[in-house]
């Protein structure tokens, strides 16, 4: 009888083996991601674009975005306001290239605090199991049980408009979904031979989730946060077009689009620009999150 | 021609009706639909509608015991006609008032003929019951002195007693058998004696009325009226401009009166002048607003002939509390120059600098989402930024603005009221200290706690309200309005005409002047 010895390898050899494991590179990947398809690339300026026009606001913008002229109510584009003016003589171009802030910062900020927050939730959950599991499941399940922006809608008529109100609205909103990901994907990476053995290697539960569960479940995650980027800006869109969200008389593309529709009849602009800026961010920033979910999950693609 | 601008108009249109119309009817023959501001309508009863709106449908149901011609409010007492009333005498200390009522007037669905004891009921309700006791409280006694003669004693002289009591809403006759009859009903389903009669009270769509058969006067030309709710601005635009209703209530923000013109040019627009009173308040009990320097600096700092151009045509200048064209009002070269508060955006930075605030301030304000208060804060806050005034402006909705103003918890808010030209309304309403505002919510509407933070005109009101004669009346009213000016505790900014688009195919049957925020349909008639 063949005397076998199963040898737990030590905490040492398996760090050992994570430092000589080869990762792609982030160029690599970067490439892989952005370069693979034309249109990933038009996509990926469009939002770079979009994003210098928000960091360079205040330099390109012609007017200041708030100052009012009661002379040039309604204006349709002219030479001097490229997209007209608005209901009270504003600047409907400088609205815009400020507004983009507002959404691209909101678009890129509160998906990174949701998938912060819902990543310890649902690794908790996920790997503790038993009480922890059950409390929070079901604090995810109660708020998945309403719609994103309905709940965006309830906490933003609590809290009101203010720039970190929204914030915490649009966190909240996300946060459930990234936690039921990536709860589901800690049951799943916890059953793999490498974390039991590192169990077994007596390695500390902190170093565990750390080293081993939270890099091999972030791909959902990432692409998580680069679709909801897209659902943030639109969710964001749609409160401050509810009167809710960004709060008068600073712009954001939502607002100016409310503000168009009382002055639809004189210039149409408002509207079409404000809807055109959202449309064309949602869009490339949605190709981008396609290319990044098929590249960390090509079974999705086949 | 459709011209591409035409065209992108009505693309935009198109798809915000089917975002934001209700259902859409082509017109209705011998059938007036009006759609209102509001979600739905809430009460019929005259003596307790709580929102303007349910005045469309209330005006046409009921009627007064003298009324002032179409179209406008009464100034002085001649300017009254018999209506309900057949004639009237006043004492020489004005007290006491007498009416005669006019014999034959029917009360709708069979509820009788009118007699003096409905009118008694009417008036003891509007004193005792109704959602506004504090405007009848100079009602002494109401006397049935006779089948069809009711005498009226006051606690005070009133020499506008017609234009301040008998043509307020809340004495509108009604029929003392039907509100027994019908008990908690009657707030729905309110028995009158105006041309027209309630046929349906649909609490989600509105209030449906037919003419009254058996009217003591003219009857009305138009068999039907449909008072419709839609509180949503592009929804009532969109409906008015595709015919499905024949007038709408107009939104009253910068550019929507010349664009609408533009976009329809045979619409027609209906406007009450002054139309509705703005008055800026300073909350006296916040900071720094008791500092009379800062409430000058930023009264200076408001450019009011910049709103009035903003909010053209319904905009006029306003110089104190009351507009110049009612009787205490007063025009700018009236005016000591002291007291007049012209814009000087360098004054008001010097004011502000002698205030200690030479690096600005910063205010939290609340306002209302409806238009015409948010229109006014925000054109405010821009104007007051070049002063270093920073406005911090919450926007919100307008029961919870008016619900934040009562629990004392703005600054400078703005309220809006369309009011008659009798100077004891706006003192009585906005000055006096028994109306103070207090954080229960249980004050009144003076939200700068004026007379109370500081000497009012509780006295110069008292000597006011002693006057037996108009023009003795108007002369204190006057001195009051003056005080006010002096002590800054509020205001005017310029007032908002009320506005309904009309379409041609209807014709009112007169001119729409000024007056109370709705009118009469009973001489209108469909011409097309």
């Amino acid at each position: 009888m063949t005397d076998v010895r199963t040898e737990t390898p030590s905490a040492e050899l398996i760090a050992e083996r994570e430092i000589l494991a080869p990762e792609p590179g982030f160029r690599e990947a970067f490439s892989r991601v952005v370069l693979d398809r034309p249109s990933t690339q038009i996509a990926f300026v469009v939002v770079i674009i979009f994003i210098l026009v928000a960091v360079l606001a205040p330099l390109i913008a012609p007017y200041d975005p708030l100052r009012q002229s009661m002379l040039r109510i309604n204006q349709t584009p002219t030479a001097q306001h490229w997209l007209g003016t608005d209901q009270f003589g504003r600047d409907v171009l400088s609205r815009l290239i400020h507004g983009s802030r507002k959404s691209l910062i909101f678009g890129l900020l509160s998906p990174v605090f949701a998938a912060f927050f819902g990543t310890i939730l649902g690794v908790a959950a996920g790997y503790f199991g038993g009480i922890v599991d059950r409390v929070i499941s079901r604090i995810i399940d109660m708020l998945m049980a309403f719609p994103e922006l309905l709940l965006a809608i309830l906490i933003a008529a609590a809290l009101g408009g203010s720039f970190w109100n929204i914030v915490v609205v649009l966190t909240v909103a996300f946060t459930p979904g990234f936690a039921r990901v990536a709860r589901a994907s800690t049951l799943s990476v916890k059953q793999e031979p490498y974390v039991e053995a590192a169990i077994a290697a007596g390695v500390s539960t902190p170093h565990i989730i750390i080293r081993h569960i939270i890099p091999n479940i972030s791909a959902p995650i990432v692409v998580l946060m680069a679709l909801w980027s897209a659902s943030s800006i639109r969710i964001e869109a749609t409160l401050s077009f509810l009167g809710i969200g960004t709060r008068p008389p600073n712009p954001s593309w939502g607002n100016i689009i409310r503000d168009g529709l009382n002055s639809m009849f004189a210039t149409q602009w408002p509207i079409f620009a404000g809807g055109l800026a959202i449309t064309i961010v949602v869009l490339a920033i949605s190709i981008i999150g396609d290319s990044v979910r098929d590249h960390l999950d090509p079974e999705t693609n086949q | 021609m459709i011209t591409r601008r035409t065209l992108l108009g009505t693309a935009v249109a198109a798809s915000a009706a089917g975002l934001f119309a209700p259902r859409l009817r082509a017109a209705i023959p011998d059938t007036l639909r009006f759609a209102s501001a509001a979600g739905g309508p809430r009460r019929l009863d005259p003596n307790q509608t709580t929102q303007g709106s349910d005045n469309w449908a209330v005006v046409q149901v009921f009627e007064y015991l003298a009324r002032p011609p179409d179209g406008n409010f009464g100034i002085t007492p001649n300017d009254f006609e018999p209506w309900l009333a057949e004639s009237w005498t006043t004492s020489d200390d004005a007290k006491t008032w007498v009416f005669t009522l006019r014999r034959g007037v029917q009360f709708h669905r069979g509820y009788g003929e009118m007699t003096a004891a409905d009118v008694v009921r009417t008036f003891v309700r509007a004193r005792d019951e109704g959602v506004n006791t504090a405007n009848y409280s100079n009602l002494a006694e109401i006397i049935e002195s006779g089948p069809y003669e009711v005498t009226i004693r006051l606690h005070n002289p009133d020499p506008m007693f017609l234009s301040s009591t008998v043509t307020a809403r809340h004495v509108m006759v009604i029929s003392k058998k039907a509100e027994e009859d019908l008990g908690e009903a009657f707030l729905t389903e309110a028995v009158g004696t105006g041309p027209y009669e309630l046929e349906r009270f649909d609490t989600e769509r509105g209030i449906f009325l037919r003419r009254h058969v058996d009217y003591w006067g003219e009857p009305a030309i138009i068999s039907n009226i449909e008072c419709l709710y839609i509180a949503d601005t592009t929804a009532r635009t969109l409906a008015l401009m595709s015919g499905d209703v024949d007038m709408a209530e107009g939104v009253r923000q910068p550019g929507w009166v010349p664009q609408i013109q533009n976009q329809k040019p045979d619409l027609l627009f209906d406007m009450t002048v002054p139309g509705s009173f703005n008055t800026l308040f300073f909350n006296m009990e916040k900071d720094p607003l008791q500092n009379i320097l800062v409430r000058k600096a930023i009264m200076h700092g408001i450019n009011k002939q910049e709103i009035v151009d903003a909010l053209q045509p319904m905009s006029r200048m306003v110089y104190t509390l009351n507009p110049p064209n009612y009787p205490t009002g007063f025009a700018l070269e009236d005016l000591p120059e002291d007291l007049r508060y012209e814009y000087d955006p360098d004054e008001a930075k010097k004011m502000l600098a002698d205030a200690g605030f030479a690096n600005g301030l910063t205010i939290q304000v609340n306002t209302s989402q409806r238009e015409d208060y948010s229109t006014q804060h925000l054109i405010i806050q821009e104007q007051l930024r070049q002063i270093g005034v920073n406005i911090d402006l919450t926007i919100m909705d307008h029961s919870a603005y008016h619900a934040t103003n009562r629990q004392n918890l703005n600054t400078l808010n703005i309220n809006s009221s369309s009011l008659p030209p009798v100077p004891l309304y706006v003192f009585n309403d906005y000055a006096v200290s028994t109306a103070n505002m207090t954080a229960d919510g249980k004050g009144g509407a003076n939200y700068s706690h004026y007379g109370v933070a500081m000497p009012g005109v509780d006295n110069l009101l008292a000597e006011m309200l002693q006057s037996t004669t108009f023009d003795d009346y108007v002369a204190k009213g006057r001195e009051v309005e003056l005080q006010i000016q002096r002590d800054l505790p509020m205001g005017g900014l310029p007032t908002l005409s009320y506005l309904v688009v009309r379409n041609p195919r209807i014709d009112l049957g007169y001119e729409v002047q000024g007056g109370y925020a709705y009118w009469r349909f009973c001489k209108a008639k469909i011409v097309a």
